[in-house]
């Protein structure tokens, strides 16, 4: 049986029809501040494949956003796996990393330069919401995704045109998808309760199969401590609930773990919106914001119930067919 | 012959003002002479108590045909409360009638508090059914453990 990449391994070998992307996230430990960096390939289905970089600063004092994307031939990029450069961008993502970068665009310039380490704690392991390798491996669905780094600490300095914001020991989180084009539609979350040595991912999606969109299928993993609570039977639609709105995302799932219920509010919070291009030339809206509101309610099958709560920690995003008048601005 | 299996029973009540409440309750009964069982495990129950141990009673019998459950628990400030209500199972709606109990919820001098409905979920018919074997199957002892988990909170918020 053929191995498992690693986690970050890049799975982009030049074929045509491929999306890929690897992305950071970092949230002030008490303020409403967020930093969120990605870097793509788009592999279009005709045409040379290009790579992106992103850059978006939540604020969630001012209400604003500060974002921008910069796009380069691949052939100008270099993806090494852990090693990624993309248009004055360079990410190495491992344990101990760094990122460090300058974007420019219609708001002006902005600078980071940040390092991190992997926490300690058992929460910060290496993260799948697909529990079978057919799932991980195979052709359904076409898109994957994990965390190769559910839980970091960042520290370094980040300079926008408003000024230059110091982060130390701000929690967060590196991820890694890839697939042949964007799930049709997704409400993806993760949010660190740094308080309650706890984290929570998880996602809501509809995909896409021989032109017929199926039905909204839920996976959530809970950490807390050295416990790991699935609720990622994905089929399993019998014991899931999830209700979808603008902004706002909640799941209840069972599972042999237990019950929980994860609600991620993002209104009235600086949000995002992002094209993401299809290799079919479609384009999806991603509404993204890292400043979100979360509620998690586990109980454990074989414990006692417990509640995390975050005021502003949680990454919350919205992939959706439809554009939305509120963001006439798409990054 | 002595009998155990674990059940959870899921729903909703209503109180006399306000929206429905989520209410639940996780229990082992063991006993079974004469259709008596006792009840031990865990409950929710909306607004009035958020998660605690559980005591009380099944009782089964043929005529007429009912299955009635007892469960009694105490509020974090001492006030106790029932959950009882009754399935009456029949041929004409056999699952149904034995998957859906009307409940209500009241007070230790008896005044109702919510009325509602709670269900038995199918999908766990599997982990029901295998909690009748002799051999402690995964639901007795995740109730076991559950229970002493949530007893321990307990006695660490009192004392």
């Amino acid at each position: 049986m053929k191995p498992e990449p690693n986690d970050n391994a890049l799975r982009f070998h030049g074929q045509p029809g491929h999306v890929e992307s690897y992305f950071l996230r970092a949230n002030h430990p008490t303020r409403p501040l967020a930093l969120w960096l990605k870097a793509t390939i788009l592999a279009p289905l005709h045409g040379p494949a290009v790579a992106e970089s992103w850059f978006i600063w939540f604020d969630g004092e001012k209400n604003t956003t500060f974002a921008q994307k910069q796009t380069t031939p691949y052939s100008s990029a270099s993806f090494a796996d852990e090693s990624i450069q993309v248009a004055g961008t360079h990410f190495e993502l491992r344990a101990s990393g760094t990122a460090k970068g300058t974007t420019t665009g219609a708001q002006g310039t902005a600078r980071f330069d940040l390092s991190w380490k992997k926490d300690e704690s058992p929460i910060a392991q290496p993260l799948s919401l697909f529990p079978l390798r057919i799932l991980r491996m195979g052709p359904f669905p076409k898109s994957k995704l994990n965390t190769p780094f559910p839980s970091l600490r960042f520290s370094g300095t980040v300079e926008l045109p408003s000024g230059t914001q110091t982060v130390s020991d701000w929690p967060g989180m590196q991820g890694h998808n890839w697939g042949k084009e964007h799930t049709f539609e997704y409400a993806w979350g993760q949010c660190l309760f740094p308080a309650d040595d706890a984290m929570a991912e998880g996602f809501s999606a509809r995909v896409r199969v021989a032109g017929r969109v199926l039905p909204r299928l839920s996976g959530l993993v809970v950490r807390k401590g050295g416990r790991t609570y699935h609720f990622d039977t994905l089929v399993d639609a019998w014991r899931q609930r999830a209700e979808v709105s603008s902004d706002r995302w909640l799941v209840s799932l069972r599972s042999n773990d237990g019950e929980a219920t994860l609600e991620m509010d993002a209104s009235k919070r600086p949000m995002a919106c992002l094209g993401y291009d299809n290799p079919d030339n479609e384009r999806s809206f991603c509404f993204n914001s890292k400043l979100a509101r979360a509620t998690l309610t586990v109980r454990p099958a074989d414990g006692a119930s417990f509640t995390c709560t975050s005021e502003h920690g949680a990454a919350l995003e919205f992939l959706r067919r439809e554009a939305d008048p509120r963001f006439p601005h798409v990054v | 012959m002595k009998i155990a299996f674990v059940e959870t029973m899921r729903g909703f009540v209503t109180p006399k003002s306000g929206p429905s409440v989520p209410v639940d309750f996780n229990v082992r009964a063991s006993g079974g002479q004469g259709g008596h069982f006792t009840l031990t495990g865990v409950v929710h129950a909306g607004p009035w108590v958020d998660e605690t141990t559980c005591e009380g009673t099944l009782d089964l019998s043929v005529l007429p045909a009912r299955m009635k459950y007892d469960v009694q628990f105490k509020t974090a400030d001492g006030r106790k409360l029932r959950l009882h209500g009754a399935k009456r199972p029949s041929p004409l709606s056999p699952v149904k009638s034995m998957t859906v109990l009307p409940i209500e919820l009241s007070d230790e001098r008896g005044e109702l508090l919510a009325q509602g409905e709670m269900r038995f979920d199918l999908t766990e018919l599997p982990g029901f059914l295998a909690s009748w074997l002799p051999r402690p199957s995964r639901a007795h002892r995740q109730l076991d453990a559950r229970r002493i988990a949530v007893a321990r909170l307990q006695l660490n918020s009192e004392g």
